[in-house]
């Protein structure tokens, strides 16, 4: 009976104490409110994305914080589910009262809240791919990573350059994969380029020399995988083994040494777009992303495994929403989303930045690199 | 167009054998209980990633491989002996949903000792592919096959004509009177799940320098192993061998001819076809009993 | 026929709540051939089943050549040298007729039954025994008649050479003149030597073979005796011999 009323006793103070000490906070601290898919299919994203975040918000309050502020990050896990997305926004806003949120890690979560965004009026930045998210532009919705039509852009401009007409597109059967065959399909004529094979796979296939060799009976005269993951190494493997001597393009979704290292000497003159942090190491010493990118590797890598671009993208955010916050001066939700739209000449790890009321993204072209995989490394083209 | 079909004939080909492997595990397990293993396609997968990470250790190739192999019978004995042999008694269903429930747990375990990327073997020997009339082929998909087939011809052996075999395929025609000729049916459970662990683990090694692997890819290979499984006729390793290649041949032919993106969709509307014309899959045996 | 090859004292077991047996007690002594008869569902396969292992007992004790064995798990008592033709016959009916009897002396198989010879030799004496079984060696043992899966079952528990031979019910579903048949072919075995406890329905054929006999009810021992004793008593014939006799 004693140790029963211990308990409830100190059970109690714990309630007491956590409602006290979460009064006191309300006032000293920024809440930057996030919901990414840590875990599931899609935590390759949500990861590196949520272990950024984490890094450098200790790191700042530890330098003490932003405008005298403490920064406090709440994070619910989606596990890429649209339905879960939805409840937590609307946890976000109406129980934890975060100021601006950061995420999610797919297109799907992403677009799923964005009516709540609109209803809630709280500025969001997103860390997915999607050209939708952007395109119209919405008030309060924003995004940092570069889409699959820059992707494919880049890589038919080159391609253009190399004189080349007739190209045959392969792709895997993920969300990322179809939307960049969507896109390539719809930007092809724009380059002067013809569409002669359009072949798919599905993720976990072992071998896609069928649809190869199909390739290889058309006229094509580069090929280009868009795809995700273990499947484009084997696509790549394949186009060897069966003695296609047509160049490889790859897109920005196989950007990792797994991918050289997976490929082999079959990767040698694949070429691909990438965002610059996937070779910062690379770049010369007088490029302008050299400095952030070589600053955020060598965070990253202090602490956790090898750097990605996903994980970049959530330091993106999260300096383009401290540099808003600073310039509003506080965190008043229709000040800091001007402030963000108003984002001009950031340098961020994906790109330049400048955003406007048009252009919610803020990234051009040329924000992405072509690289050429020469002896099993990452050399930048021109 | 012949070199075409030839091409897609070997493509079929290799990935059945692949399937095929995976299938005969399946059969292993099912003749000694009547339970479906869905936890064979992990087998696969820790074989291939004990295999890479013995080897990234440095050990030489075939002592990495015997290693692999070690490490996923002592896997399977556990399976045995922590999950399926606690719920002795329960019915089969409930065993199945145990190894549904255990293939889980060890991916998990998986995705937590490797991560989620994805490892990768050598080539046993080279990647020179082989030309063959206008088609090509890589040593390595001669490996899978050759050993497909030594593997079902010793398992075929292994349940025609050793006592052992039998005696597991009595455990399974009827627990109780398995029991009452003196077979020791534990045993023979534990020596069944750690056969075909071995197995799975050996197709894992043979396949990683192909379809590499990771945490997760015991999920596609043991859905499809299943499905070679069923089609082939449960039970009967030849069946496996057959429902394999078959499964791999209407894939690469499927995706051919057809469309690359309904493959998996013709493959499984064949099965079904199969299924619906001859229940006990292709080499299954009838239920032939007299009371 | 002083010491017993089977002694069972004070024996119950039961399924789930329900007891089936209840303080039951027998002996069998070498050489023998005692038949438990009794009504369906008085617990003699149960009984059997608890001797040989399969089903778990709650009390009692169960001796085999004065050592307990209540302890053991089913394979280790065949290796004591009991072997059982279980109720239902239970052939393994996907497997060939050979095999099925090959299977049953997998108890030998580090022992008197190790080279191949040995086991064709064993497997030859139960041919002659059942001539009939030789025919079909080939044959999975689901396609044989019910009779021939009864001599198969009984012939497979042979294989194991058991000192003492269960019969679970061997008449159960065959014509007349096969029953007759195989209770001819137990007999036989009996004067061979192979000590015999033999549960049966068909009491006046079970009491016609028999050097004992016990009847059971619901699970307990209601009257023994020797077999021509029972096979007149009256309240016997009223109970399970019907009134013709």
């Amino acid at each position: 009976m004693r140790s029963k009323i211990a308990t409830l006793l100190s059970i109690t103070s714990l309630c007491c104490s956590i409602m006290i000490s979460s009064q006191v906070y309300a006032g000293d601290t920024i809440k930057i409110g996030s919901f990414l898919a840590v875990t599931g299919g899609a935590s390759f994203l949500g990861d590196p994305e949520l272990k950024t975040l984490q890094m450098y918000i200790d790191k700042l309050n530890k330098e003490g914080g932003v405008l005298g502020k403490k920064i406090e990050l709440v994070h619910y896990d989606t596990g890429g589910n649209p339905k879960k997305a939805v409840n937590f926004i609307k946890r976000l806003v109406k129980k934890d009262r975060v100021d601006v949120i950061i995420g999610g890690s797919t297109s799907g979560t992403t677009l799923a809240v964005a009516p709540l965004v609109k209803k809630f009026k709280i500025p969001m930045i997103s860390l997915a791919g999607s050209i939708k998210i952007v395109e119209p532009t919405q008030k309060w919705l924003f995004k940092v990573p570069h889409t699959d039509r820059m992707a494919a852009a880049k890589v038919f401009a080159d391609m253009q350059k190399r004189g080349f007409t007739k190209v045959a597109l392969i792709s895997g059967s993920g969300g990322f994969d179809k939307s960049g065959r969507t896109q390539s399909l719809a930007l092809a004529s724009k380059y002067n380029i013809q569409i002669v094979a359009d072949e798919s796979y599905g993720n976990k296939d072992t071998d896609m020399t069928a649809q190869l060799t199909k390739i290889r009976a058309s006229d094509a005269q580069a090929i280009l995988n868009f795809g995700f993951g273990k499947a484009p190494a084997i696509v790549t493997k394949n186009i060897k083994q069966l003695g296609i001597k047509l160049p490889i393009y790859q897109s920005h979704g196989v950007a990792s040494k797994k991918y050289i290292e997976l490929s082999g000497d079959a990767a040698n003159g694949v070429r691909l777009p990438a965002a610059a942090i996937v070779v910062a190491n690379e770049l010369a010493d007088n490029d302008i992303q050299k400095k952030v990118t070589m600053a955020y590797k060598t965070q990253y890598e202090a602490k956790y495994d090898q750097v990605s671009s996903f994980g970049a993208h959530a330091y993106d955010a999260l300096m383009i929403t401290l540099k808003a916050i600073k310039q509003a001066k506080g965190v008043d939700k229709k000040a800091l989303r001007t402030a963000i739209e108003r984002t001009q000449n950031y340098v961020g790890a994906g790109g330049i930045f400048n955003m406007s009321a048009d252009d919610h993204m803020g990234l051009k072209e040329d924000s992405f690199k072509l690289l050429e995989i020469v002896d099993g490394r990452w050399q930048i083209v021109n | 167009m012949s070199d075409y079909i030839l091409q897609f004939l070997i493509s079929g080909i290799t990935v059945g054998s692949i399937y095929a492997l995976v299938g005969l595990g399946f059969t292993i397990i099912y003749n000694a209980s009547d339970v479906v293993n869905f936890a064979q396609g992990e087998f696969v997968m820790i074989g291939a990633m004990s295999a890479v990470s013995f080897s990234i250790a440095g050990i030489p190739l075939i002592i990495a491989i015997i290693m692999a192999m070690m490490v996923t019978v002592l896997v399977g004995f556990a399976l045995n002996q922590f999950a399926i042999k606690p719920a002795k008694g329960a019915s089969v269903v409930t065993t199945i949903i145990i190894t549904i429930g255990a293939s889980i747990f060890l991916r998990g375990a998986a995705l937590l000792i490797w991560g989620k990327d994805f490892y990768s073997l050598p080539a046993f020997s080279g990647e020179q592919p082989i030309h063959i009339a206008g088609a090509t082929i890589l040593p390595q998909n001669l490996w899978v096959m050759g050993i497909s087939v030594l593997l079902v011809s010793a398992v075929l052996w292994f349940f025609k004509y050793t006592l052992l075999g039998k005696a597991i395929l009595a455990c399974s025609c009827n627990h109780t009177a398995a029991q009452m000729v003196g077979i020791n049916v534990g045993k023979m459970m534990l020596l069944s799940y750690g056969l075909s662990a071995m197995l799975g683990a050996l197709a894992g090694v043979l396949i990683v320098p192909i379809t590499f692997s990771s945490y997760d890819a015991g999920i596609m290979l043991g859905l499809k192993g299943f499905s070679a499984a069923i089609l082939g006729g449960i039970g009967n390793p030849i069946g496996a061998i057959v429902g394999g290649l078959l499964l791999g041949i209407l894939e690469s032919l499927g995706a051919g001819f057809i469309s690359s993106g309904y493959k998996d969709a013709i493959a499984f509307a064949i099965i079904l076809f199969v299924l619906f014309v001859r229940p006990s899959g292709l080499l299954g045996h009838e239920h032939q009993e007299r009371v | 026929m002083s010491s017993s090859l089977l002694k069972i004292s004070n024996l119950s077991s039961s399924y789930g709540p329900v007891n089936v047996l209840n303080k039951l007690s027998i002996e069998v002594h070498a050489g023998e051939l005692v038949a438990l008869v009794g009504a369906n569902g008085a617990g003699k396969t149960t009984l059997l089943r608890c001797i040989s292992g399969v089903q778990k007992i709650t009390s009692g004790h169960i001796y085999f050549s004065d050592k307990e064995i209540s302890h053991l798990s089913t394979d280790q008592i065949v290796s004591c040298g009991i072997s059982q033709s279980p109720e239902g016959r239970q052939v393994f009916a996907p497997l060939s007729v050979a095999d099925n009897l090959l299977l049953g002396a997998y108890s030998l198989r580090k022992k008197t039954l190790k080279t191949k010879e040995q086991q064709t030799h064993a497997i030859e004496n139960i041919y002659q025994l059942f001539p009939i079984l030789k025919e079909k060696q080939a044959h999975s043992a689901g396609t044989l008649s019910g009779g021939q899966q009864q001599m198969l079952a009984i012939g497979r528990a042979l294989m194991a050479q058991p000192s003492l031979l269960l019969l679970d019910e061997p008449s159960m579903g065959l014509a007349p003149l096969l029953v007759k048949e195989i209770f001819s072919i137990i007999k036989k075995l009996n004067e061979q030597g192979t000590t015999v406890l033999l549960v049966e329905q068909n009491a006046k054929m079970a009491l016609s073979i028999a050097n004992r006999a016990y009847v059971i009810e619901t699970g307990q021992v209601t009257l023994s005796g020797n077999a021509d004793e029972l096979l007149g008593n009256k309240a016997i014939q009223r109970a399970y011999l019907g009134h013709s006799l």
